[in-house]
């Protein structure tokens, strides 16, 4: 017979959940010979964590110092009352329902940013005796928050040529080439269970093109002194045109928003999460035009 | 799917073979190393750094990249196979996320046209690793969904569910959640891999995994990933995904449910139009856009060359169930993009034929516009004719059609296209026209090929036999085939061989006709044909084929019938013998249909020979007696004796007859015990006795109506019946066999002795009439009898002599016992001597 | 419909393709698939085709077709004679050639009586015959396609179709005769009725 030990399970295989959903699961405690407890109890911890990444300490020093964790959800409950298991393997179920803890008005998406991070945790602990350790086991579960649908969905229409850009070197004007390129996008409010659509119209370009990509951003925002604490990072970046594509042949876009890197744009007094896409259009020189959508994103 | 449809695994096969190259080509010495990169991104670079990284990455892979190797085509594709194997092991070992590197790495490689040459090839390599990828995937989650219910139905008795197995079209219901979320994540996987062109390939790859999520979005996502295609910008590579999309439908082709109030559209019909208006765009710019075309490495012909096999498979895919909607939209985009041949002949070849002959007009104008060159015009029409063999087009046209093609047909200068060309529009010509115009039309082929001074002479043969096929094949009038001044004359250009194949087809489709000719000319011609086939067969001739040509002579035989001119039959029967020796079959089927000659002139005559008839009737025993010795087979020789004996008798020839007769008696000795035939396909020995028993009986039955000798007596044939049987072979010893003949003869002699004969042969004095109540007949006759019972009874008793034992013999002997004395007690008269054979007789049957 | 029992066709010496190319076109009208359950054939088929026409005939009864074997046939699976048991009757059947002396009336009854059955069915003569004697049957197709004989005697296409039921049979003879007021072949049909005295 195998040493005592202690798994924890959760009967949703994906481990994402909404609020309101019960969660349900098994402590299975394998008993060897059979063993005594102090107890057997199940926590869950949800929190909005700040944290800073490591470039940008000097700015948020003061910033981290004041800010503690917003805790969403802090729960334990005991599963099974101090006594002893018999030889073999032992399976103590559990449930409860997910809902935000006292005084909190709601729960937040599963978010892993660079320093704003929303995850949840739920632990398992056996208590043992002296001189022996206590099991313990963590694991993450997700939580999905559903928004309304939003049904106002607009086109979004777009125009790329030389005379919008900004950010020009002086010196690079002249070496511009013509183009002009158009699109549209299905809608700049995105469901992040839904891809993100549109459709890009090379209409003319003087120069080939070497490659057109869709960047993913998210940008993070806190309120910090006066001002606002920002930090842009990108989540994805797709490829949806390889090499010189024939003019006037509309390209599809179309980019899965990635699951875990994306949630609904959070707005609260404490932080700030937003989410835009960037058209690149790289041309053979390694050049390269940008536009930029910012976008609302919900779940629904 | 009809029949014409070239299957991927032949036309890839083709590929392999034709696309080749001497270049070396690049390959990333670091070939997983860089991959993790391509995997989602877990945050953490400032964008401006990612975009830096990325692009430095395009500029080295651009390059060839400092990282690769330069590999020759030969280690380039064991490189490949490498990977397969490579794919196939880290599966096995359940290295999930090391398999899906090397399906990546296989995909990016098809966005790699660096080296044009071999990318058709390239292209059947690396897919089909990526079929195997997506195979694997599908049968693991299938498995891993099975297995979950399987434990979920062992935990819950009261489960519906009746089985765990999944049939093959399952629905996605059916799919446990533990297999969908498994599913969803190789989703979450290939959606985020950065580049376009592997995402896309892993996308179609793993797209029958859709099914574990719906049942209807298939279609949806085929029809995405058709317009994602279009941002690839090589039109090399695009070509080919489009091709790989259009493989992904054929195989999930049955799975492809629409939701309900989805507008359907064929994806691959999508990515067609995009291939069309992408080919108008570079055709204006003479190519120039392409690297390759642009730096004089390649030609624009051979360049859109290499574009073919991709575009076939998408046209043949489109073409298939094409609907005529489909069909026309196609043609419209043709004529506004993209006149080119290339594409014209795989509409022609792909869409059904009753679209294409429908609108075969409106076609030949589009050939005939067709600029280009690099499809033969002659091709064109070709791939336009066979529809118009297998659907025949509008009436009205039909003649227009044929005059407008060969216009230009009979121009072309190659001969072998040319030939290409005819093969197709001889079958059109000959089901539609005829003879008239189909000889007019062979006449052209004729002056081709006496003209072809180019091309070795083998190497038309196989043209102008298919084309003599398929004009043997739809002829509605043999006859008037054969009589066209124009159509032997080709069947002479054939080779040996092939004449053999072609005689064998007209000479078939002669026999089916059940025709009977008597037309000289065509007699003739027959003839030849049979003879051409005779003479294929030598001692190395299989028994199957020596027995197809055999019939197939025989059959023609039979069909030659010169009505009441016997002699004339006669002498084309001598003719056959002359020229026809090898085959028994054909030998034995002269010397019936002789006899069937001579039953012919008995009853033209009533039975009444005049001196002509009676002459020709000697004529045809004659050739009879001839022609029997040459036969193999000895009971083909005993029949044939009798049969003719028999001839002879009626038409009161007695001496031809005892002749016949004398043969066939002489050859019993001479029958061995076994016959053994070499010359089936395996070596057979089977005994001979059970067929001469009956033989024998038969025989004996006729010599009870064949006329005595005057000198030699009423018996003297059966007595050398009798002598002629104790030599053969397994007749030397008493045997069952032997007393069952012994009865059969004591059945004989009680006939025999009858005043009159139970039957006769008209106007032929038998026996009973000859020597009736002739006191030396009826002496010779007890006197025959007496021996023969004294034998039979000898016989009787050998049966069981040295066996007494053996029950079977016993039973056999009392079976015989108990016959004869069936036979004694109807047919003699009672007297001491045969009352107490009788009873002793008894006692043996007891 | 009036119940004729089971309907078994008699016929052989069709002698093809070796003196006659075809059945008459008349009789394959008559002898529809699916109607006949039983085939006797006298022999002398000569043809794998024949054989197997002959087993269309009788759909989904494949072991109700028997074949002896002829003087010309080269099949060498055909038995000399065999003995089928039909409704109420044994029936012997055997081509005919191995008798001495052939097909008479004698022979016949030897045979009849060695086989001991109560309808014999012979061929060779190519003469339909219907010989009832003593509650013994002796019962001659003919040649289905007329071919040609070797003793003078003219043949004409014929079988017989026998209708069994119980103890009861009805044979009917079809012959294709000339007819000289039309001109043309006709298929005539005569009946003959026998019964058996049930066994004891």
């Amino acid at each position: 017979m195998s040493k005592p030990s202690m798994e924890l399970k959760l009967d949703n295989d994906d481990r994402t959940f909404s609020p309101g959903d019960t969660i349900a699961g098994a402590v299975i405690v394998n008993a060897g010979k059979g063993m005594s407890h102090n107890g057997i109890s199940i926590s869950v911890d949800g929190s909005v964590k700040l944290q800073l990444s490591a470039k940008s300490v000097g700015i948020f020093e003061a910033f981290y110092s004041t800010l503690k964790p917003l805790v969403l959800v802090e729960k334990k409950l005991e599963v099974l009352k101090p006594g002893s298991l018999g030889p073999g393997v032992h399976s103590i179920p559990f449930q409860f329902k997910l809902k935000p803890s006292n005084g909190m008005p709601q729960l937040y998406d599963t978010y892993h940013g660079v320093y704003i991070n929303v995850q949840y945790v739920i632990g398992a602990l056996v208590k043992r005796g002296m001189m022996q350790k206590d099991f313990q086991k963590e694991m993450e579960f997700y939580v999905e928050v559903f928004a309304e649908d939003v049904k106002e969905k607009k086109k979004h229409e777009f125009k790329i040529s030389p005379d919008q850009l900004q950010n020009v070197h002086r010196g690079l004007k002249s070496k511009i080439p013509t183009f002009l390129f158009e699109g549209h996008l299905d809608s700049v409010i995105c469901d992040v269970t839904q891809p993100f659509t549109g459709e890009l119209v090379i209409q003319q370009c003087s120069l080939p093109i070497k490659s057109v990509e869709l960047q993913l951003v998210r940008v993070e925002r806190c309120p910090y002194m006066e001002g606002e604490a920002r930090e842009a990072t990108e989540v994805q970046n797709i490829q949806i045109a390889d090499g010189d594509v024939v003019p006037n042949l509309p390209i599809t876009i179309n980019m899965i928003l990635p699951r875990l890197f994306t949630c609904g744009t959070m707005s609260t007094k404490n932080f700030k999460l937003d989410f835009e896409v960037n058209l690149h259009v790289v041309f053979v020189d390694n050049h390269m035009v940008t536009e930029n959508f910012p976008i609302k994103l919900y779940r629904s | 799917v009809h029949a014409d449809f070239e299957p991927w695994k032949v036309k890839s096969e083709r590929i392999l073979k034709k696309y080749t190259t001497n270049k070396r080509i690049a390959v990333r010495a670091n070939f997983l190393e860089e991959s993790s990169s391509s995997l989602a991104g877990d945050g953490g670079n400032a964008e401006e750094n990612k975009i830096n990284k990325r692009l430095a990455e395009l500029k080295e892979a651009h390059r060839g990249g400092k990282g690769s190797s330069m590999m020759t085509q030969g280690e380039y594709i064991k490189h490949i196979e490498k990977q397969h194997d490579d794919l196939k092991r880290a599966w096995s070992k359940g290295e999930r996320v090391l398999s899906l590197r090397i399906a990546i790495q296989c995909a990016k490689l098809l966005g790699d046209t660096s080296v044009p040459r071999f990318y058709p090839s390239m292209y059947v390599l690396l897919t089909s690793i990526l079929t195997t990828f997506g195979e694997l995937v599908f049968v693991r989650i299938k498995k891993k969904s099975e297995e979950a219910v399987k434990v979920a139905m062992e935990n819950d008795e009261a489960s519906t569910t009746s089985s765990h197995i999944l049939a093959n079209d399952f629905r996605s219901g059916e799919i446990h959640s533990t297999a969908k979320h498994t599913c969803r994540n190789w989703f979450f996987k290939t959606v985020c891999i950065r580049e376009l062109v592997p995402r896309l390939y892993i996308e179609l790859a793993l797209l029958e995994c859709n099914r574990f999520l719906t049942d209807n979005l298939m279609l949806e996502t085929l029809m995405r990933i058709a317009k994602s295609i279009r941002g690839i910008g090589d039109p090399l590579c695009a070509t080919y995904a489009k091709a790989y999309l259009a493989t992904k439908l054929i195989s999930c082709e049955r799975y492809l449910l629409a939701s309900p109030g989805q507008q359907l559209t064929d994806p691959t019909a999508d990515t067609l139009n995009d291939f069309m208006f992408c080919f108008k765009y570079y055709k204006e710019r003479e190519w120039k856009d392409i690297q390759a075309v642009a730096n004089g490495n390649i030609g624009i012909e051979e360049y859109i060359d290499l574009l073919a096999p991709a575009l076939e498979w998408v046209i043949q895919i489109v073409g298939r169930e094409g609907s005529e909607k489909t069909f026309f939209t196609l043609l419209q985009q043709y004529r506004e993009f993209c006149d080119s041949s290339v594409v014209l002949v795989h509409i022609l070849s792909s869409f059904k034929s009753s679209l294409v002959s429908k609108h075969a007009s409106m076609l030949t104008s589009l050939i005939k516009s067709s600029k280009d060159n690099l499809v033969p015009k002659a091709r064109l029409y070709r791939a336009l004719g066979v529809s118009l063999c297998k659907t025949p087009p509008p009436a009205n046209i039909r003649l227009s059609l044929l005059n407008e093609i060969w216009k230009t047909a009979t121009k072309v200068q190659d001969i072998k296209l040319y030939l290409e060309v005819s093969q197709v529009f001889v079958e059109y010509i000959a089901q539609n026209f005829s003879e008239r115009e189909l000889n007019i039309f062979l006449k052209d082929v004729i002056k081709h090929v006496k003209k072809n001074k180019e091309v070795p002479f083998e190497q038309l043969h196989h043209y102008l036999e298919g084309m003599v096929q398929k004009i043997i094949h739809n002829s509605k009038d043999l006859f008037k085939i054969v009589a066209m001044a124009n159509f032997l004359p080709i069947v002479d250009f054939l080779s040996k061989q092939d004449k053999v194949k072609v005689s064998k087809a007209l000479l078939s489709k002669f026999v089916n006709l059940q025709k009977s000719t008597a037309d000289p000319v065509i007699i003739h011609t027959l003839f030849d044909l049979a003879r051409n086939i005779h003479d294929s067969i030598d001692e190395l001739t299989y028994g199957d084929e020596r027995k197809q040509v055999s019939q197939l002579i025989v059959d023609v035989i039979r069909h030659v019938d010169y009505g009441r001119d016997l002699e004339r039959q006669l002498n084309f029967f001598v003719d056959c013998r002359r020229a026809f020796t090898q085959l028994d079959m054909v030998t034995f089927e002269l010397v019936v249909r002789v006899c069937l000659l001579v039953v012919k002139a008995y009853r033209f005559m009533s039975g009444k020979h005049n001196r002509k008839t009676s002459a020709f009737v000697k004529a045809c025993l004659a050739y009879s007696h001839i022609t029997i010795p040459s036969l193999d087979g000895a009971f083909l020789k005993l029949r044939l004796y009798l049969q003719c004996a028999q001839v002879a008798l009626v038409n009161n020839m007695v001496s031809q007859g005892e002749a016949f007769l004398k043969s066939a008696v002489s050859l019993i000795p001479e029958v061995p015990e076994y016959d053994i035939d070499e010359r089936a396909d395996r070596k057979t020995k089977t005994r001979t006795e059970p067929e001469m028993l009956p033989y024998v009986l038969n025989l004996a039955s006729f010599l009870l109506i064949f006329p005595g000798h005057p000198k030699n007596g009423p018996f003297h044939l059966v007595k050398g019946l009798l002598n002629a049987v104790q030599k053969y072979k397994p007749w030397e010893k008493p045997c069952v066999g032997k007393c069952k003949l012994y009865l059969g003869l004591v059945h004989l002699f009680a006939a025999f002795a009858q005043r009159s004969f139970p039957y006769h042969v008209t106007k032929v004095d038998s026996n009973d009439t000859l020597f009736g109540s002739n006191d030396v007949y009826e002496k010779s006759l007890s006197h025959f009898t007496g021996t023969l019972l004294t034998q039979t009874l000898n016989q009787l008793h050998g049966i069981v002599e040295g066996k007494e034992k053996d029950r079977s013999a016993k039973a056999a002997q009392g079976e015989l016992a108990l016959d004869l004395v069936n036979i004694l007690l109807s047919t003699m008269t009672m007297n001491k001597h045969s009352a107490t054979l009788v009873v002793k007789l008894y006692r043996l049957a007891k | 419909m009036q119940d004729f029992g089971e309907l078994v066709l008699v016929m052989g010496d069709l002698c093809i393709p070796n003196r006659k190319g075809k059945l008459p076109e008349e009789f394959k009208a008559l002898l529809v698939p699916g109607k006949i359950k039983h085939v006797l054939c006298t022999g002398n088929v000569c043809s794998k085709s024949m054989e197997q026409y002959l087993r269309n005939l009788v759909v989904g009864n494949a072991k109700n077709v028997h074949i002896v074997r002829g003087d010309m046939d080269d099949n060498k699976t055909y038995p000399e004679e065999t003995v089928v048991t039909i409704g109420g009757f044994k029936i012997g059947l055997c081509h005919g050639h191995q008798l001495v002396p052939t097909a008479h009336v004698e022979s016949l009854l030897n045979l009849q009586r060695r086989l001991d059955v109560d309808i014999l069915i012979t061929g060779h003569t190519h003469q339909t015959e219907v010989y009832a004697n003593d509650q013994k049957y002796l019962i001659n197709p003919g040649s289905g396609t007329g071919a040609s004989t070797y003793n003078g005697k003219a043949s004409i296409p014929s079988f017989i179709l026998m209708a069994i039921k119980g103890n009861n049979v009805v044979t009917f003879v079809y012959e294709l005769k000339f007819d000289p007021e039309t001109n043309e072949a006709k298929v005539k049909v005569s009946k003959s009725e026998f019964s058996k005295e049930p066994d004891e």
